[in-house]
């Protein structure tokens, strides 16, 4: 199963899903890379209805979450009433066919 | 003749008439949306003429067909047609006209917007679907669109189904299909507007005008920066 | 900078849906900032500005190509891209060219035409500016970055979708009285929020955001020759000055800013335009904000300092913001009415002041204006320019 990574900083031990050569704590640069999954916290979401031509859904619904370790990611929810600061859990789904390629990606449920 | 021409003539079913009502939009102003009569239609292909060379956004076949269309419901050649105007003040600012197939199944033929940017089209895309469903009482309405751009969005709006067995009154074309529970489901988010409207907006709208070709052009392509 | 640089020149195309190709527009706003000016064959550098031609148009190397069509070769040229805030870094980098005094003269032109692609397309074009991995491939769209900031924003500060409305209200009045705005049709609370036909009139885009509180999708073109004051003087003109210009950038994915309520790059780049002009937000008569998204003029109006944090939605409500009042703020109807034209932008907003500081702004003119103020907010504000201009004379 494909997965989404996060890296750690081993300097500091700050947590980014996404990857940069200098941390942005402390501007270390080795870092570990490790899955990122488990239970999050909701921070802010929107549903959104105007989509790009690769959606024919009526709307969906993103959100910003973050995880227990601190770590942040955007990604898809399926809730039917999203509230911020609910807890939520990260699965791997697909989030875009582009090309006929499905692309896998954050879902919170 | 008079016999010859009554082999022509469709006979017709006296449909139940759609009430009008009125919907205020986002600029403010008030348009009443009511059927049109028979002899009306002469009006409305003097907008439908000035408009079948405005080549944006398939202005140009979806107003060379209107105009046929309501041309053949003025000389008795299409069966059990209906068309609805959107008015503001009496101006003509959009019309939408369809048929009957059945008393079961409607038929969607054109929606054309005379002015742009106030979701006039939607407003009277809806209220053609509100005839059929729940004035005429029809089970499901075929559609189809010259324009992709305007067929994505009622597609993804309504969510309609496919009718590939239907090959669709204009063009041929495969059909699609929004049934009465389609309807419904939309029906919050896409229906709207007040019934009784006031005798004084009806006043108002007892008579259509149209503007003059080369406004009603620009209005509907803009001025082309 | 070393010397001072001076906008001698200003001009714009109608904004909505042109005609002609994106040379052309970039022609007609590159022959409205020169003929203002009365400066042509003097012009030592072309900077183009415009995010997305290589998608939109499959057009590239536009600096090369309206060189070619203004026939001003041998003139150096290049194309500036940074998003929606392609303009602003135009400006910017003619403004050094002239500032250093590596050339007198400077040609800035902006444009785009986005309406060569339906409106899913040009919505997943803007969308590509996102982060590829953490953000693009979610089905991200600006307003959806928009909506989810909104929601924060407005549950922090007390803001109602009827706040929202108001920037709209004041932004689409403002544009009726601009004649190169792409809308120019006023709307009303009635119409777009308080009764049930708000629901078609006015729908979702992304929640808490709909239609109204979005920018249309626009082409146009707007142009701006810079120079030095001598050169400036002599086009007779009231004198406009580019008295500071501040620029700033921030994290790429919006969800990595540890509060994604802070515009931290819209804070930095204001105070540093505010430090090189020397002056306090208190002293600007004029505003042209980034409102993309209506929740954004409001936010703006706080994070560069017009008005403390939490109040931009009261001054707004108490017509302060509109013309006629202590600060009107787009008063061409911004990016909501006057349209967005990604590239074009930055660049239009500054023709828009320069004319308000001259006196040539007609009917949305703001009374006695000396001292205006940019905003050009790239991505969703991770490369943000601010400027302020002022007459001298």
């Amino acid at each position: 199963m494909t997965e989404i990574s996060a890296y750690t900083c081993k300097d500091c031990g700050k947590r980014t899903h996404v990857r940069h050569s200098h941390c942005p704590a402390c501007k270390g640069t080795s870092f570990d890379e490790a899955p990122l999954s488990g239970k999050a916290k909701l921070l802010t979401f929107t549903r959104v209805h105007a989509l790009s031509l690769a959606y024919e859904d009526r709307h969906i619904t993103l959100g910003i979450v973050e995880f227990e370790d601190g770590c942040r990611a955007l990604g898809r929810l399926y809730v039917d009433d999203p509230r911020i600061g609910m807890e939520l859990t990260a699965e791997i789904g697909t989030v875009r066919v582009h090309e006929l390629e499905e692309v896998k990606g954050l879902c919170f449920k | 003749m008079a016999q010859l021409e009554e082999v022509l003539r469709p006979q017709v079913w006296e449909f139940p008439p759609y009430p009008a009502k009125s919907i205020m939009l986002a600029s403010g102003e008030t348009m009443v949306v009511r059927q049109a009569k028979r002899e009306e239609v002469p009006v409305m292909l003097k907008a439908a003429a000035a408009l079948t060379h405005v080549e944006r956004d398939f202005y140009d076949i979806v107003a060379a067909r209107a105009y046929a269309e309501l041309l053949g419901w003025l000389r008795y050649r299409v069966r059990d047609e209906y068309c609805l105007v959107g008015l503001i003040d009496g101006l003509l600012v959009g019309l939408v006209n369809g048929r009957s197939l059945s008393k079961k199944v409607g038929v969607s033929y054109h929606t054309i917007a005379m002015r742009r940017g106030l979701r006039i089209g939607a407003h009277l895309f809806a209220s053609k679907m509100e005839y059929h469903v729940e004035y005429l009482g029809q089970q499901e309405v075929y559609i189809v669109a010259e324009s992709p751009i305007g067929f994505r969005r009622w597609m993804i709006e309504y969510g309609l189904e496919k009718r590939p067995q239907v090959h669709h009154e204009l063009g041929g074309v495969m059909s699609w299909s929004l049934t009465r529970d389609l309807y419904f489901a939309a029906k919050d988010r896409l229906v709207v507007g007040e019934r009784p409207v006031s005798d004084e907006l009806l006043e108002k709208s007892a008579t259509i005008t149209v503007l003059e070709e080369d406004a009603l052009i620009q209005q509907v392509a803009g001025k082309l920066k | 900078m070393l010397r001072d640089v001076y906008i001698a020149g200003c001009g714009m195309t109608g904004f909505g849906r042109a005609a002609g190709d994106l040379l052309d527009i970039l022609e007609e706003a590159a022959l409205a900032a020169t003929e203002d000016a009365g400066i042509f064959s003097e012009i030592e550098s072309v900077f183009v500005a415009n995010m997305g031609a290589g998608i939109l148009n499959h057009m590239s190397g536009l600096g090369s190509a309206l060189v070619d069509r203004l026939c001003l070769y041998p003139t150096p040229a290049e194309l500036v891209e940074n998003g929606p805030a392609s303009g602003g870094s135009a400006a910017k980098i003619g403004a050094y060219a002239v500032g250093s005094g590596a050339v007198d003269v400077a040609l800035v032109v902006g444009g785009e035409k986005m309406r060569a692609v339906t409106g899913w397309e040009a919505t997943d074009f803007v969308a590509t500016l996102s982060h590829p991995q953490a953000e693009y491939i979610y089905g991200v769209t600006l307003p959806a970055l928009a909506g989810m900031f909104a929601r924060l924003y407005m549950e922090k500060y007390g803001i109602t979708p009827e706040h929202l409305a108001r920037v709209a209200l004041k932004n689409h009045e403002n544009g009726t009285k601009n004649p190169y705005a792409h809308i120019q049709q006023a709307v009303s609370l009635d119409g777009i929020l308080n009764r049930p036909e708000a629901v078609v009139n006015n729908p979702w885009v992304a929640e808490p955001l709909r239609m109204f509180d979005c920018c249309p999708v626009s082409d146009g073109g707007a142009g701006l020759v810079l120079c030095s004051k001598e050169m400036a003087e002599k086009t007779g003109k009231p004198l406009v000055k580019i008295s500071g210009i501040g620029q700033a950038t921030d994290t790429h994915a919006v969800h990595e800013r540890e509060d994604p309520i802070e515009l931290k790059a819209v804070q930095l780049a204001a105070k540093k335009a505010f430090e090189e002009a020397g002056i306090k937000p208190s002293d600007v008569d004029v505003a042209e904000l980034h409102d993309a998204f209506t929740i954004l003029e409001i936010a703006e109006s706080e994070q560069v300092g017009f008005f403390e944090r939490g109040t931009g939605h009261i001054a707004l409500e108490k017509g302060e913001t509109s013309l006629g009042g202590k600060l009107p703020i787009n008063p061409s109807g911004g990016l909501k009415a006057r349209g967005h034209p990604v590239g074009a932008t930055g660049v239009a907003q500054l023709v828009e002041i320069a004319w308000q500081l001259r006196g040539d702004a007609g009917e949305r003119q703001v009374k006695n204006a000396r001292t205006g103020f940019t905003c050009n907010f790239g991505g969703f504000g991770n490369n943000v320019l601010c400027f302020v201009l002022e007459r001298e004379n």
